[in-house]
């Protein structure tokens, strides 16, 4: 069975191809997101779960307290259980994960950014750099 | 009213207590503490005029060493209640938890240790708050300013007590026998027992009748109420259903007040079964486990969210409130807040409201809004209340709390079709 871990890990892989500086499980507020990556100034989180959307629909809701985009990574098996529509309505990105990553819907970006956070995350993953 | 009595987590809530002080009935503080800071808790007593209790915590001498200790040396505060008992409670508390063959042997009572320690316990209650030295000064002061202030006395004073399974656990009718023998240390004062005790009782009928049944029949001025490790918000019906039955059959069989040392709104509900009152923690401690290490007050910003009648995380709320911000607090914290942002922030009220709200605050607008709770409550017949729990999960379903923030508000449900049954 796959893991959140090899989930996570292939994402991270995929959005370091595209120049992106990636952080797994970053601290923000009292919650921890699984990876931040960063280009740009640009913030995009991303949460995975093998297959339980339910589960990961609050945790991407509250990373668009910071994330320009959001993206929730699922296994690719399980992409068809997903209703699209829901994550579409929140703006929220979807990705299909089986080593290779697809990008099946994208983020619209962010127009509920809490700066505050924002700026402290930005100051943390610069630290951490 | 239900009385409401909050318990002092550490001493860097003073300020809360004092800026706060017309949303509750009293206080109520842990022995330990009080032994810890022995000069400063009296003085603000003293200045804060209201009521208060001392909680013996003797429950913990009944469980792990492991509770009293960090770092296999005794916590300071315990270590300190302690050194207040008597030879040989002080040298046996120093060393291991009490075991009930302390007390109880083939029968037969350890009459000199029950006795020591009953006096000891009722003892460090009465004499605490005044034996201070700075507390000492006060009345003197005061005295020679010709306005001499009353000697602290809490409102009652609290019979030694241990948790106990079953009504087989030999601490059963050990914490009964210190209730029975109170009455031989009683001057003027009022006793009350703690019925300390695993929720799993709450599913046996016949253990109920029991407890109820033995404890009524002592001489006692009162009960508090501590079901170890129920959470009202988390645990089956069958549990609060028992807890209400309980509280019930309490009430009427020994016509005497009965309290809740840990609740939430559910033991506000309560009131309706003849719950006088209860005590917590400011915005934490609505249930404890006894086997829980005692902390002081948390030092997170949760914000209270009255239609769940519970607390959320700071990333919770600013994401709930992002997205419906016509259910922002009305209480007197949260509007000053709001009325300051309102002029030029009105973009980005919310982020800005969560910015400037403080840990601090955040518990004020709990203890208000709790209040207001209370307030309402009292106010309201069963049948009305019914109609506010409907209310309450209408709201939860229209901002889709559960898909959305993973809020299971389901037992708004259950509490409701308790209200409906009893």
């Amino acid at each position: 069975m796959v893991s959140e871990k090899y989930i996570v890990s292939c994402v991270k892989k995929f959005m370091e191809k595209q120049g992106f500086q990636c952080y797994k499980e970053v601290k923000v507020l009292e919650g921890r997101v699984d990876l931040v990556a960063i280009k740009n100034k640009e913030i995009v989180a991303i949460e995975a779960k093998v297959r339980d959307w339910k589960k990961i629909l609050p945790q991407v809701l509250c990373c668009k307290l910071f994330a320009q985009k959001v993206y929730a990574a699922f296994w690719h098996k399980y992409i068809s259980n997903i209703p699209l529509q829901i994550f579409k309505k929140h703006g929220i990105g979807l990705l299909s994960v089986n080593r290779q990553v697809n990008i099946i819907l994208e983020s619209r970006k962010n127009n509920e950014l809490h700066r505050s956070i924002y700026e402290k995350l930005i100051k943390e993953i610069e630290r951490r750099s | 009213m239900t009385e409401i009595f909050y318990r002092l987590g550490s001493v860097g809530e003073k300020s809360l207590f004092k800026d706060m002080k017309k949303y509750y009935d009293g206080i109520i503080i842990g022995a330990h503490l009080l032994s810890l800071y022995s000069s400063s808790i009296p003085v603000f007593i003293q200045e804060l005029e209201k009521p208060f209790l001392i909680d013996p915590m003797t429950y913990v001498f009944g469980r792990s060493f492991d509770l009293l200790t960090k770092n296999d040396e005794l916590k300071k505060s315990f270590k300190k209640l302690i050194e207040r008992f008597e030879k040989p409670i002080s040298n046996i508390l120093k060393n291991r938890e009490f075991v009930p063959s302390d007390f109880l042997k083939n029968g037969q009572w350890n009459e000199k240790l029950l006795e020591k320690f009953i006096k000891n316990v009722l003892n460090l209650q009465k004499n605490i708050m005044i034996s201070s030295p700075a507390q000492q000064s006060i009345l003197e002061y005061m005295e020679i300013l010709g306005e001499a202030k009353k000697p602290l006395k809490p409102k009652y004073l609290i019979a030694p007590y241990f948790y106990f399974s079953s009504t087989t656990d030999p601490w059963y009718l050990i914490t009964q026998e210190f209730s029975k023998r109170t009455e031989k240390f009683k001057k003027n004062e009022k006793i009350y027992s703690v019925i300390c005790f695993s929720k799993n009782i709450l599913l046996d009928n016949k253990e109920i009748k029991k407890v109820i049944e033995d404890y009524s029949n002592i001489q006692i001025d009162g009960y508090l109420l501590w079901i170890s490790d129920l959470d009202e918000t988390k645990d089956d019906q069958k549990f609060l259903e028992g807890l209400v039955q309980f509280v019930r059959t309490l009430a009427e069989k020994s016509k005497k007040p009965i309290y809740s040392l840990y609740g939430g709104y559910f033991s506000l509900l309560l009131s309706k079964y003849g719950l006088k009152g209860y005590s917590r923690g400011i915005c934490y401690g609505e249930a404890k486990n006894v086997d829980t290490p005692t902390l002081g007050g948390r030092t997170t910003k949760r914000y209270y969210f009255p239609p769940i009648h519970a607390k959320l995380s700071e990333r919770k709320a600013r994401t709930l409130y992002q997205s419906n911000p016509h259910l922002l607090c009305q209480c007197e914290i949260c509007k000053k807040i709001l009325n300051k942002l309102r002029k030029n922030k009105q973009k980005t009220i919310i982020e800005e409201f969560f910015n400037k709200l403080n840990i601090e605050q955040a518990k004020k607008h709990f203890i208000a809004t709790h209040a207001k709770e209370i307030e309402t409550i009292t106010k309201l017949s069963k049948k009305e209340i019914i109609k506010t729990l409907k209310k309450d999960i209408e709201t939860c379903e229209k901002i889709q709390l559960k898909e959305q923030l993973g809020i299971d508000h389901t037992y708004l449900t259950r509490w409701k079709e308790i209200l409906e049954k009893y």
